[in-house]
């Protein structure tokens, strides 16, 4: 019987398997293509990249660098305001920047270096460098060498800080030393930034965003160990003339809709059931109306009942009634800036300041400080520049006056591009940290303040954000978890 | 050639069954039951051979028999006789009544039917008047407590509310762990529709989530002849990758010869709210113990009575209030819902042919005010069969028609389609009467100006007559499946069966809410606007199915006899999904896709899997009381990579009759072993194997969104879910043991089951490191071992002339484990779901569905330690383990009684042990309604056993909470508030509750009417749950269909209990 069974067995599967194998071949995915060309993933890549530095490392960039503060009528930033982060408060961030944005950008890399479309890839790499460089600011070591190989790297290796920006500014470098004549390097149309424009025109942008982000990189190690190599290279930089960003490098494509609006907006008041979280912080209140300069107060903040009022930084609990702080401004329809010029010419006037420049450097700090009124369209008096004026170049002060006037106004301007300022401060020591409250006879406007309710030791400002729980979920090679208050490896 | 093998391979089938009767003559009879009616229907068939009829409407069969043939009487809930024809012509059979049922043939796998005793595993029958007795609408739900080892869980009260059954146990991390259900042979959908408006596909996301039911609840009870449980693998496995957490095998009735009857049953039934939370009323609307008139939350005084002014002040006037405790107001809220159920069939035939025909309709209304929740179902069923010499042929064909409409639950969704009626009215202060906001109904009312949008008392809610008049849902689904089988005898002992069947349904649903705008300078200003939505969704689902069965059956001498069978199947399922959605509503209460300048989210998906299947199995029987069975199926699936898509598992069992091999005594006349072992293979998702890219979306931080189309151009991303061209299936292997007993004239029965089962190779979607440049992958992990032990105890204790009583009690113990998850390196577990800190996790050691929690920070004695300052708990860092999703034990009880025509029943479960998350808890514990948030008069308190830290270790704390701080501790942001948020799973349930009186026959006589009952029934009459529980059925979810359902609740609506009449006739 049992063989009976077994040829049975045997003839109905040799009736069916014939046509069986192509009848089953059904699992290619119909709903999803499975090859895509690269122009089609770039603009996704772009805006993802826009989507988390816009959105969340625009809210803790805002409340770091003391621009707002958690309302005292909601709750949603209290973590973030006093210090208080979680393992799993970045996950997203994490997660968007590098299975989304960063990893696109890799596709988009592979595909237009095999189509030989450099212009293509110089974009990728010019983004995703700036991508990583955000990662590697908030969290210090990340992975890079091994990260964005999934086929074979399921653990990737985190890489210490150093090494990480060495290697940026290695594939910026071979990025820009491609051939761009080749003859393949046609205009990308789908190009978020500077899409729709002629080839060389497009090459020509895209080089200066390169080496405006390779400014940034050197910029930021000033403080570092690596600080004489640094100085060194932005002064070649500029002794060769070399071409920088002249206007805002931007998405500005904004709609007043759900998920196509600006990231800060989406994020903060449209998706979120309370839109007043962010308030005007005491700390820029103090400094905007000690140097009388409301008109941009005005412009960033829309007043409460009773006038233009901030919240003492972090102090949610305060009793201050509901709708007195000043709330946040931000619409819809906001450009985001990977740069505003002004932010480009601030780093221009710091980088000719460091090389030993101060005409250069007081001539791109005017530009900046007009930039940034123009940024927000708010009228600018070129008097509070001028001899005498608030904002005056201090010209006949020592470098660290003229860096920390520099800095200053580069906080003041980076409104909703806080994490910057946050990332300068932590650089330079500017705006300098407060020993007392806003409130106190002693204070002096501008100076930052620790946030009221802080988590961390007394009189300590936080540094970072804590190494993610997704990527600890996946990884036997995530670090153990550092305090907040452990410097990245670049800061003061 | 292959004509040539099938030839060879039928002749070796042909010449051991070469055998023949000789002399057949007629034999004729009437079969009556043993208390003296006439029996239709009953099985009359000549022992080894498969010539068979029922006897008809009276009782009367023919047959021809050899003298030398024995006949076997058989019949559901009647124990079989066997009697050898030898010269008579005329026999008549009186067959008894069998509580244990332990004689009947059963339905087992691909609609075989077999003897009971020679069944090596372990099946329930359940038969209709179970299914009926209590009128549930959804034959799922009439399940519940029947079982031992099947776990049957309705998510809500709510008419055509889903029902999740699942057998022995959670088995798949993350796959499926439901049955496969089958009518008359047939694989079904059974797919849950589930949705909410950020779920791009039925996916159980917790805003604005509705749930339509699953499509095995759209089955009309009435046609249902019977269901049987195939719980083991060595059960199930011949149904191949699908019925490896068992399967429910639903045999519809057919027509049967005789007369034309006509059966008509009808009934009506109300019903209510069974539970609302049980909150405190001794404190009312404020906050931090201070009255607020604009405050949504029970955080103010006491309630002393006085009358308050509270609200908005509109127009110069403001309302007045008692401030005292409205202690029905969320009861007072609902209305009582009802629900009608009627059917008619006609049924007949002659014995070469029956048909069947039935029409029913299904209609109720929940308790929500309105028909926001309400169900209508039509069912039209057509059943018939032929019978030409060797040929024979069945067909059944069902349409069903079903239109429905939900409450959301969940949170809301300022965005798009608005609030959820739930959330809003169970955070209103303890004094506030929510009916009176019924005043928004009438703009004549005095108080219609206090209670818009712009006015309504808090800025913090939503007026829920608001929400409940400008949204709603329709889901329409029509649905068509049944089957064809044809029949041939080849031989006398070999027959072939060839069966093809479909299951098709087109759904389409659609929700929407009303633009919401606060005015600017409205009292409410700073609450949200909402924006007003509408969404659309077309699903549609194919199943075609088919199999050819060859059955030999033959006796080899006196006491061996073989039934046998193989098979070929295949099995192919599409899918196919539409969405569209705007928000943004232009105009208001004008709900189409059109109304909105913004860009629609569309998606559209279609899915297709197929399966082809071989699969054979042989019982060889000993003397009619050893019967060993072998099996085995291979299939070859489209779904994992090619080349590996093809798996193979077998199956044996034995059953051996004991007490008719040894003499046993008199009082234990039954006695049967069995033992099974099996396995059974499981297939992936489609479209795990290959890596693709998917359409534009990013995320802009913890909200919102960038899609594309953005800026007037596509675009795709790398899919982040990493394809697996190494996918293999996922085994499960089980082992079960049994022991059925029978004593005192077997008024005494006793069924045992011992399994333990193991499923390995979990196809499960692993979450990667980012970094990676993926998050998922579908791999081959870890293992879930699943043993348990389930015992049915049947008892007749009395039994006379007039009057029997019968008790059932089912009990389930099950003992689940995650084995290993081969996560070595990564954080060892695997996160199925999270509501705030709580977590629903799969980790290596635990029961599979083990819920996580914030806990407090406790010294090694397990005191709490608090912040010496301010006398608060601490918060731990790590998470505590809280419990199983699935229960310790279940005990399921049933009893009747049988009176002269009276039939009274009864069951009810209980459940024991098991933790599940409520939402519900979180907002009573934040809002101030908790009955729990009342310790020591809200006034300061040391926490009780509290301890703070010293230098030296623990010292005993002295520092009270203080007032302002009671609300902080209980809902404020200290997560380990969420502690409290988990609650025990343990309840009490009286399901069903039925009188039923039958008319007698001679009353009868005269009439042109043959049978009617009256009867009146109650479901869910009583719940009982522990102290730790005193907010929500723990029964209720919103969390889909998957393992997740057992996780708990997300603002879940109420359970209800309903009672009604019902009638039956009979022409």
């Amino acid at each position: 019987m049992k063989s009976i069974i077994k040829n049975g067995v045997l003839l109905l599967a040799a009736l069916s398997l014939g046509s069986c194998n192509d009848w089953l071949d059904v699992n290619e995915d119909p709903n999803n293509p499975t090859n895509v060309a690269p122009e089609f993933v770039l603009p996704a890549a772009q805006a993802s990249v826009a989507g988390i530095v816009g959105g969340d490392f625009a809210i803790i960039g805002g409340l770091w660098s003391q621009h707002w503060t958690q309302s005292n009528s909601a709750n949603q930033y209290r973590g973030i305001d006093s210090y208080d982060l979680q393992p799993a408060d970045y996950n997203i961030a994490w997660t968007e920047l590098y299975a989304g944005g960063l990893n696109d950008f890799e596709d988009v890399k592979r595909k237009a270096t095999e189509s030989g479309n450099n212009n293509m890839v110089l974009q990728a790499v010019a983004v995703q460098t700036y991508g990583f460089q955000m990662l590697a600011d908030w969290f210090d070591k990340i992975p890079l060498s091994e990260a964005l190989q999934v086929e074979s790297i399921k653990a990737p290796k985190y890489d210490e800080g150093p090494a990480v920006y060495a290697e940026l500014l290695k594939r910026l470098d071979a990025a820009l030393a491609l051939d761009f004549n080749n003859g393949k390097s046609t205009a990308v149309a789908s190009d978020l930034i500077y899409g729709g424009t002629s080839a060389a025109n497009q090459i020509d942008h895209w080089k200066r965003f390169v080496n405006t982000l390779k400014l940034k990189l050197y910029l930021r190690q000033t403080a570092s160990a690596n600080s004489a190599q640094a100085i060194a290279a932005i002064k070649a930089m500029l002794d060769a003339n070399t071409p920088f960003l002249e206007d805002h490098a931007a998405i500005t494509k904004f709609v007043d809709e759900p998920n196509r609006s600006n990231p800060l907006y989406e994020n903060n008041v449209r998706q979120l059931n309370v839109s007043s979280n962010l308030r005007l912080s005491r700390t820029l209140q103090t400094y905007l109306q000690a140097n009388a300069d409301d008109a941009r107060l005005a412009a960033y903040f829309t007043p409460g009942s009773g006038g233009q009022a901030g919240l003492e930084q972090g102090d949610f609990l305060s009793g201050v009634g509901v709708n007195v702080p000043s709330v946040a401004r931000m619409t819809a329809t906001d450009p985001f800036y990977f740069f505003s010029i002004d932010e480009v010419y601030f780093m221009l006037s710091e980088s000719y300041l460091r090389t030993g420049n101060d005409a250069k450097a007081k001539e791109f700090y005017d530009k900046a400080v007009a930039a940034a009124y123009a940024k927000f369209n708010i009228a600018f008096d070129a008097k509070k520049i001028a001899k005498g004026g608030v904002y005056e170049y201090p010209s006949a002060g020592n470098a660290e006056a003229k860096l920390k006037a520099i800095i200053f106004q580069k906080w003041v301007a980076m409104f909703r591009q806080g994490y910057e300022s946050f990332w300068d401060q932590a650089r330079t020591g500017y705006p300098e940290k407060s020993a007392v409250a806003t409130t106190s006879d002693n204070y002096v406007p501008g100076q930052w303040t620790v946030a009221a309710k802080s988590v961390l030791e007394k009189g300590a400002l936080p540094k970072r954000i804590p190494y993610t729980s997704v990527s600890r979920d996946g990884n036997v090679n995530t670090p153990a978890l550092v305090p907040l208050t452990s410097k990245v490896w670049w800061m003061k | 050639m292959r004509k040539t093998l099938l030839f060879l391979f039928l002749g070796c089938l042909l010449i051991p069954g070469w055998q023949a009767f000789a002399q057949d003559k007629q034999v004729s009879g009437v079969v009556t039951a043993d208390d003296g009616s006439v029996l239709p229907g009953v099985n009359v068939t000549l022992k080894g051979t498969t010539r068979g009829i029922t006897s008809d409407i009276d009782g009367k069969y023919t047959i021809t028999a050899p003298s030398s043939g024995t006949l076997v009487f058989s019949f559901v809930g009647y124990l079989s006789q066997s009697i050898v024809v030898g010269s008579k012509s005329t026999i008549n059979v009186t067959l008894v009544a069998d509580a244990q049922q332990l004689g009947e043939v059963v339905v087992t796998a691909l609609g075989i039917s077999r003897e009971r005793k020679s069944l090596g595993y372990s099946t329930a029958t359940i038969a209709n008047t179970s299914i009926t007795e209590a009128r549930n609408t959804s034959p799922l739900d009439a399940l519940n407590a029947r079982v031992p080892g099947l776990s049957v869980n309705t998510a809500s009260g709510a008419p055509g509310a889903s029902t999740v059954l699942n057998i022995r146990g959670f088995n798949s991390v993350t796959g499926n762990n439901q049955p496969l259900f089958v009518i008359d042979g047939v694989p079904m959908n059974n797919r849950g529709n589930t949705s909410s408006t950020n779920a791009q596909n039925g996916n159980d996301d917790f805003n604005r989530s509705m749930d339509f039911g699953n499509q095995m609840n759209d089955i009309n009870p009435n046609e249902i002849e019977s269901i049987t449980v195939l719980k083991g693998i060595s059960a199930s496995a011949l149904y191949g990758s699908r019925a490896a957490n068992g399967a429910i095998l639903i045999t519809t009735k057919r027509g049967k010869s005789g007369k034309t009857q006509v059966d008509i049953s009808s009934s009506f039934a109300r019903s209510q709210v069974l539970r609302v939370p049980h909150l405190q009323n001794t404190y009312g609307q404020g906050w931090s113990g201070l009255f607020d008139r604009i405050e949504n939350g029970s955080w103010g005084p006491k309630l002393d009575g006085k009358t308050r002014l509270w609200g908005n002040v509109v127009d110069n006037s403001q309302m007045l209030k008692p401030f005292s405790a409205q202690e029905d107001n969320l009861k007072d809220f609902f209305d009582k819902g009802y629900e009608w159920n009627n059917s008619i069939a006609v049924s007949g035939g002659t014995e070469t042919a029956n048909y069947r025909v039935a029409y029913s309709n299904a209609t109720a209304d929940g308790v929500v005010p309105t028909n926001a929740d309400s169900y209508k179902r039509n069912t039209l069923s057509l059943n018939g069969g032929l019978k030409l010499n060797k040929f024979s042929v069945n067909s059944n064909i069902n349409y069903v028609h079903k239109n429905q409409k939900v409450v959301a639950t969940g949170q809301g969704d300022d965005a798009g389609g608005g609030k959820v009626v739930w959330q809003e009215i169970i955070q209103i202060p303890r004094d506030h009467s929510i009916v009176d906001s019924k005043a928004l109904l009438d703009p004549n009312s005095p108080y219609y100006k206090f209670m818009t949008l712009d006015n309504y008392f808090t800025p913090y809610a939503q007026n829920p007559y608001w929400t409940l008049y400008n949204q709603g849902n329709n889901y329409d689904e029509d649905r068509i499946f049944g089957n064809i089988e044809f029949g041939y005898q080849l031989l006398k002992n070999l027959d072939v069966r060839y069966r093809v069947g479909g299951d098709y349904s087109d759904a389409f649903q659609k929700d929407w809410g009303n633009v919401g705008k606060i005015s600017d300078s409205a009292p409410n200003s700073s609450a949200n606007d909402v924006f007003g939505g509408v969404s659309q969704l077309a699903r549609q689902n194919r199943q075609f199915n088919s199999d050819l069965i060859f059955n030999f059956k033959h006796n080899f001498g006196s006491r061996f006899d073989v039934q046998a069978f193989f098979g070929h199947n295949l099995n192919e399922r599409t899918s196919l999904t539409n969405f569209a959605k705007v928000t943004n509503l232009d105009l208001p209460g004008f709900y189409n896709l059109s109304n909105s300048s913004v860009t629609p989210t569309t998606f559209a998906t279609t899915s297709k899997r197929r399966l082809v299947g071989i699969y054979g199995q042989a019982t060889f029987g000993f003397d009619n009381w050893l019967y060993l069975t072998v099996g085995a199926r291979n299939d070859w699936t489209s779904t994992l990579p090619k080349g590996k898509n093809s798996y193979f598992y077998p199956s044996a069992s034995i059953s051996a009759v004991l007490s008719d091999v040894f003499k046993l005594p008199a009082e234990i006349p039954f006695v049967k072993v069995r033992f099974a072992a099996a396995s059974a293979g499981n297939d992936a998702d489609p479209y795990q194997v290959y890596s693709v890219y998917v359409p534009g979306s990013v995320r802009a931080g913890g909200f919102g969104n960038i899609n594309f189309p953005f800026g007037g151009l596509n675009a795709y991303e790398v899919s982040n879910n990493l394809g697996n061209q190494n996918l293999k299936p996922e085994i499960s292997t089980e082992y079960e043991g049994g022991l059925e007993l029978g004593f005192f004239g077997r008024r005494v029965g006793l069924d045992l089951s011992y399994y333990n089962k193991l499923t390995k190779n979990q196809i499960i979607s692993l979450a990667l490191e980012p970094a990676t440049g993926a998050t998922t992958q579908t791999v081959n992990l870890g293992s879930v071992r699943n043993k348990g032990v389930e015992l049915a105890l049947n008892l007749i204790p009395v039994r006379t002339e007039k009057l029997e009583w019968g008790v059932t009690v089912n009990y389930n113990k099950i003992w689940n484990e995650v084995e290993s998850l081969g996560l070595e390196g990564g954080s060892g577990n695997i996160l199925l779901n999270s509501s705030y800190n709580v977590k629903l996790r799969a980790v290596v050691g635990k029961p599979l569905g083990a819920i996580y929690s914030p806990d407090v920070q406790r010294d090694p004695n397990g005191n709490t330690i608090v912040n010496a300052s301010t006398g608060l708990p601490l918060v731990s860092s790590e998470e505590t383990y809280r419990g199983s999703i699935n229960p310790n034990y279940t005990l399921g009880i049933s009893t009747y009684l049988d009176y002269k025509g009276f039939k009274f029943s009864a069951n009810g479960d209980y459940r024991n042990g098991g933790v599940f998350y409520s939402y519900t808890a979180r907002l009573n514990y934040f809002n101030g309604n908790a009955y729990m948030s009342q310790y020591n008069d809200r006034e300061p308190f040391v926490v009780p056993g509290s301890v703070i830290k010293t230098d030296e270790g623990y010292a005993p704390n002295t520092t009270p909470v203080s007032r302002a701080d009671v609300f902080t501790y209980y809902g404020g942001s200290t997560s380990a508030n969420e502690y409290n948020h988990v609650l025990p799973k343990t309840f009490f349930k009286l399901r069903n509750v039925s009188l039923t009186y039958s008319v007698p026959k001679k009353a009868l006589a005269k009439l042109p009417v043959r049978g009617a009952s009256v009867g009146v029934f109650g479901r869910n009459l009583v719940l009982w749950t522990p102290k730790g529980n005193h907010v929500v059925d723990p029964e209720a979810n919103t969390f889909g269909t998957s393992l997740k359902n057992l996780y708990g609740e997300f603002a879940a609506g109420p359970s209800t209990a309903t009672y009604g009449v019902q009638l039956n006739l009979s022409f």
